[in-house]
């Protein structure tokens, strides 16, 4: 077809459209959704007497605020890396902050690693597993669907955040739904999962946020 | 583009009629020897980019950095596109061949040596050498060979066969001896 053909076809079947509200008003509406889901899910897993138990310690509550403020830094960059000129730095927000989180646990895990207080290899941790997977599928479901809306400029980042924010916040439930020593096996079995989670989502970015599943959405 | 967003056919007409021009420039300056179908190809496909997400275009922002930012991606697309195509595509107007086997390949149906294969077919027992004869040199049908000779169909298609795998294995001695 020829392009002055397309361009009258486009014009002509042009309808109103309403601009996408600002990526960080999508990505705090999507957080209170999920922070309500994550919520109900806590209280219906652990008695609240427990769920304040096993939250006590102030090293643990930094750590839950670490992963919680991953979460955040990566929903937002997720929303924002579908905005065509948006600044690319936001993306070096989720970075940083999963940097620290899993590197907050890492001084722990060598001192119980190296006084050989933990065995690593006889604890596991299957529950947290499931529930950081299964927990976290809804709610990266629901942004996946909120991001095809908008540009798939990067879909294997912005597929690889959309998991890591839900994931982030499904082990701060896991974290508190029931007591946890060791920091080693925290950094082994929530960590790992989360990167599992993560690399997965950014091999199937490609084939799921394309420009041809774009046009058929609009 | 703000025009545009709330459905005005007109204002988005000349909006795509002022950028296209400026798109087709940046796309023939970094994919211009691709040749000019595939730069209006990436053209069309910017364009097309460019309205399925024309709701992230937000009207209190620059829209050049919006437009170029999606032209820089299309372009990206195209090049792993076509390099994809490039390292999977053989040219088959080049091929001298068109068979791995040298032997496949030859167009000519005769027997190189004349004169070996004469005496080849010389040395064949009568019925064979006749079978030959007539079905191959004469280019007899079964029928009309059968007629020819007197000999049965069947006994003439026994007889070439044997003549053949006989001829071949003549041939094949001589060629290595």
């Amino acid at each position: 077809m020829n392009t002055n053909d397309v361009l009258e076809r486009l014009a002509r079947d042009v309808e109103p459209v309403t601009p996408l509200p600002r990526p960080w008003f999508r990505a705090a509406t999507w957080l209170l959704g999920t922070v309500m889901y994550f919520g109900v899910m806590a209280l219906m897993m652990t008695p609240s007497t427990d769920l304040v138990a096993n939250a006590a310690g102030r090293s643990f509550l930094l750590l839950q605020v670490a992963a919680i403020v991953a979460s955040v830094a990566a929903a937002g960059a997720a929303f924002v890396s579908v905005v065509p000129g948006s600044s690319p730095r936001v993306l070096a927000w989720p970075v940083a902050t999963v940097g620290v989180w899993l590197g907050s646990l890492v001084p722990g895990t060598i001192r119980e690693w190296s006084s050989g207080a933990v065995s690593f290899a006889s604890q596991t941790e299957w529950p947290c597993v499931a529930m950081i997977v299964l927990g976290s599928l809804l709610p990266s479901l629901g942004m996946t669907r909120m991001l095809r809306h908008g540009a798939p400029l990067t879909p294997r980042t912005t597929l690889a955040l959309a998991v890591l924010a839900p994931a982030g916040l499904a082990n701060v439930v896991a974290c508190v739904s029931h007591p946890h020593a060791s920091r080693g096996v925290m950094l082994i079995w929530h960590g790992s999962t989360v990167l599992v989670l993560v690399a997965v989502a950014a091999g199937l970015g490609a084939s799921i946020l394309t420009w041809k599943s774009l046009r058929r959405v609009g | 583009m703000r025009a545009a967003q709330a459905g005005d056919a007109g204002a988005y007409l000349d909006l795509l009629r002022m950028i296209t021009p400026r798109i087709r420039g940046i796309v023939v300056r970094q994919r211009g020897f691709t040749g000019t179908e595939a730069v209006e190809d990436l053209v069309q496909d910017v364009l097309l980019s460019l309205h399925a997400v024309r709701a992230t275009y937000d009207p209190r922002r620059p829209f050049m950095p919006w437009l170029l930012a999606i032209v820089r991606n299309r372009l990206v697309d195209g090049a792993r596109c076509y390099g994809r195509i490039a390292a999977h595509e053989v040219g088959v107007e080049d091929l001298e061949v068109t068979f791995a086997i040298p032997a496949t390949n030859s167009d000519r149906d005769t027997y190189g040596d004349v004169e070996a294969l004469h005496r080849a077919i010389q040395s064949l027992p009568l019925r064979e050498r006749q079978a030959i004869e007539l079905l191959k040199l004469r280019e007899m049908s079964l029928k009309e060979a059968s007629a020819a000779s007197g000999v049965s169909i069947g006994a003439l298609k026994v007889a070439t066969h044997r003549a053949v795998a006989a001829l071949r294995r003549v041939l094949r001695g001589e060629s290595q001896g």
